[in-house]
């Protein structure tokens, strides 16, 4: 019989039958877990009233963290390598729940220690939803997340629901987010290997190595638990006949192929698909529930479609899925929906495609001019430390399967698929950045065959480089993951700053910011606000005149023509966050910005039409 | 009291009722031919039931405080509708259904928020309404199948990865 999974395991440990009474020891060592991870979440939550929001400087966080936060992970990740030693029912339900526990501890800080939104980009995520709110339409000229609606619009409904404005929720999406993704996942990985061991401790390494964002209120939060489901549907619904004519094509050349190598000939015939879980859905309701969900990526994310589309044709080249049809038919959604959108998107990125690699790997326009603060320096180089860490794993991981006789070359393809998209665009610069996030649920899986022996239980050496390698990648996440927090926290008086400029500025002024690290736009009039080419604000430290010099007097006036030549109805706001990202990222000296601002706001060229403590509307005389 | 929170209560009241008939009716269909019930799938069950009980009153939270309404109202917009439709299939792993149900209940509300701006009829709060009056009693009889009074042991297959 031919194998659509060649890494189903076949050796999967014999687990105790759920009908066995569990033996007085399994429950005293189920108890020792939970109490475990109750301890850690109360050690956790005891040392949030001593993280000191008001001393962040260019190392973020981490370094203002107590350190029973540290011992508070570092107790979670110990105790899931304990219950990983194991390999049964009561092991993998442990383990999930030190996984949670996990998101717990990594993502829900954030929202309980700060009032507004984290991301000065959030916001004009949230000014999409609050138009929507407000005009119950959308305007397709307005900007590109209007030409794809679909998550805003899912908020817009959601906030009319409950009576919670998403500006009060999204923090919480990265609690959210990260639990619905573990939850999908896990149905994912349920589709290629039975063994509870690799699943969970996948799940470890996907959680431990996001240090890119991606569970903040944004339609690519939900394009990639959308992404995850359906790949979980097709491995697991969607199995391939064998007698299909496609899977006899594939079988030939697969054959061919594998007889070419010495692996192939080794490593025999894969598992029998009987071994697979029963599958959740029948075939037509899975393919329903795929275009559905293919439907709702394709209206919210105009990049996620790309590596739905790899993905899905990668299953079915690696006779995991028998849609062979899938990605023509995603193809063929986004192409209609893109035919929509065209009126905008010819007239805002005429070069929607194209680009040499070398020059779509090129970071955003807000990447450091100048030399960045240490502490950022820092927190860069320990993010793409983690990303070679689990590559490295990865690596070590497919090599282990390789031994073991099972063929990791399709979970290999996976993971190296996403990185095509430098062949097609940059993504305005964001394009790595995809591209790491598309690879992570691979490379989580595949570093966690480096734990995956066959044996029922794990070795202590194998279990001690476990914990050596998820201590390692947890120190590495929490200091790129809390980093740049110095500039991401966004204070309540920004955000009032903000909401006072929507409800007092007429209709068609503009607002100019030093840098834009500030959160706007955010109410549902930001249309009447565009600045020229549809941006949303002016900025003055990107012009090369500007950036990265000492702001003396002289540039208090330069500033006032700067102001009053963009137009009579300019507002300039000054506040703190711009500050931080500036100076971090070397768009000012460290240290300047601030006394520059005392300038500004005390020249009398310039008119105080706002102030909330340190962030200052103004108006040129 | 306004006619649109006579509409919501008259939408509720409705819906519970459909959650009784059907529950009690799926029930006492499962004593009768209880085949695939398990311990464990029964507090699963009851665990539904109370949820349609929840979904049904759905469409009278939105007249509550902001404060009481939020939680409850996000799970039944995030769950219901899909839980509803899984009550037509089996899935067995309660976690898998929790997904599936996510999943399900997310781009149910994608698409017709989408559709409701498209055509201009943008009113979310009927549109929750009328989730709730059909997926409460949908809920209900994927919960009442759950049940079985007489508590069999369970299968091989009740627990998977």
């Amino acid at each position: 019989m031919s194998s659509p999974s060649p890494l189903l395991a076949p050796q999967v440990p014999s687990f105790p039958s759920p009908e066995a009474p569990p033996h007085a020891a399994d429950r005293a060592s189920t108890v020792r877990h939970v109490l475990l991870v109750v301890l850690a979440l109360a050690l956790w939550a005891a040392s949030l009233p001593f993280v000191d929001l008001g001393r962040l400087d260019d190392y973020g966080l981490l370094p203002r963290m107590p350190v029973t936060f540290l011992l508070a992970a570092g107790a979670l990740l110990a105790g899931f390598v304990v219950a990983a030693r194991r390999n049964d029912v009561r092991a993998g339900r442990l383990m999930l729940l030190y996984c949670v526990a996990l998101v717990v501890v990594l993502y829900a800080t954030i929202p309980l220690l700060y009032d507004e939104p984290r991301y000065a980009f959030v916001y004009k995520h949230l000014a999409v939803i609050h138009y929507i709110s407000d005009h119950g339409s959308v305007d397709r000229g307005v900007d590109i997340y209007q030409n794809w609606p679909g998550f805003f619009a899912l908020n817009a409904m959601l906030s009319e629901i409950t009576g919670v404005d998403a500006l009060r929720y999204a923090n919480w999406t990265q609690v959210l987010f990260p639990l619905a993704n573990l939850l999908a996942l896990r149905f994912l990985y349920g589709g290629f290997t039975a063994d509870r061991r690799r699943i969970h401790v996948a799940l470890l390494f996907f959680l431990l190595g996001a240090w890119v964002e991606y569970s903040y209120l944004a339609p690519q939060a939900l394009a990639l638990f959308a992404t995850l489901v359906i790949l979980g549907l097709v491995v697991r619904c969607l199995r391939p006949d064998p007698t299909q004519w496609h899977q006899r094509v594939l079988a030939t050349v697969g054959g061919r192929v594998a007889s070419l190598t010495r692996r192939g000939r080794r490593s025999g015939p894969a598992a029998d698909p009987d071994e697979a879980p029963p599958a959740p859905l029948p075939p037509w309701a899975a393919i329903a529930l795929v275009l559905t969900l293919s439907a709702v990526i394709v209206t919210s994310h105009q990049l996620t479609p790309f590596f739905l589309v790899l993905n899905l044709t990668l299953l079915v080249l690696g006779r995991r899925s028998s849609g062979w049809w899938l990605p023509l038919a995603v193809t063929a959604l986004f192409l209609a929906w893109t035919v929509l959108s065209w009126d905008y998107l010819a007239t805002h990125f005429p070069t929607l495609l194209g680009g040499s690699p070398a020059e779509n790997l090129q970071p955003t326009k807000h990447s450091s001019p100048g030399p960045a603060a240490a502490g950022v320096q820092f927190v860069g180089t320990a993010a793409r430390g983690l990303s070679v860490v689990l590559g490295l794993l990865a690596l070590a991981g497919a090599w282990c399967d390789l031994r073991r006789g099972k063929r990791p070359f399709l979970l290999l393809a996976l993971a190296g698929a996403p990185a095509t998209l430098v062949f097609v665009q940059s993504y305005g610069g964001e394009g790595i950045y995809r591209i790491y996030l598309f690879m992570m649920p691979w490379l989580a899986f595949l570093a966690a065959g480096v734990f995956a022996p066959a044996a029922a239980r794990l070795t202590l050496r194998r279990a001690s480089a476990l914990l050596g390698a998820a201590l390692v990648s947890a120190l590495l996440f929490l200091t790129a993951y809390y980093g740049l927090e110095q500039e991401n926290h966004m204070e309540t008086q920004e955000v009032a700053v903000t909401q006072w400029f929507d409800a007092h500025a007429p209709a068609n002024s503009v607002l100019m910011l030093v840098i834009q690290n500030h959160p706007y736009p955010l109410g549902g009039n930001y249309d009447e606000h565009l600045a020229p080419y549809g941006h949303y604000a002016l900025e003055v430290l990107t012009d090369p005149e500007w950036v990265n010099r000492p702001l003396t007097d002289a540039d208090v006036h330069r500033l006032h023509e700067y102001v009053t030549g963009s137009g009579p109805d300019t507002y300039l706001l000054l506040s703190p966050a711009q500050i931080a990202y500036a100076e971090n990222h070397g768009y000012a000296p460290a240290g300047s910005l601030a006394a520059f601002f005392d300038r500004v706001v005390a020249s009398p060229e310039f008119q105080v039409v706002h102030r909330n403590q340190d962030s200052y509307l103004l108006r040129a005389r | 009291m306004s006619a649109g929170t006579v509409a919501l209560l008259a939408t509720s009241t409705l819906s519970l009722v459909a959650v009784v008939v059907v529950g009690v009716a799926g029930v006492r269909g499962r004593a009768r031919s209880a085949a695939h019930t398990a311990p464990g799938r029964t507090a699963r069950g009851a665990v539904l039931l109370g949820f349609a009980t929840l979904t049904a009153l759905g469409p009278v939270l939105v007249e509550l405080p902001d404060a009481i309404r939020a939680v409850p109202t996000f799970a039944v917009a995030l769950f219901a509708p899909g839980l509803a439709l899984l009550g037509f299939g089996r899935v067995r792993d309660p976690l898998t259904e929790l997904v599936l149900a996510l999943a399900i209940s997310v781009a149910t509300l994608v698409l017709v928020a989408e559709l409701m701006l498209l055509v201009g009829a943008w009113s979310p709060a009927t549109l929750f309404a009328a989730l709730c009056l059909l997926a409460a009693p949908a809920v209900a009889w994927h919960g009442a199948n759950f049940i079985d009074p007489a508590d069999r042991r369970p299968r091989e297959d009740d627990v998977v990865a």
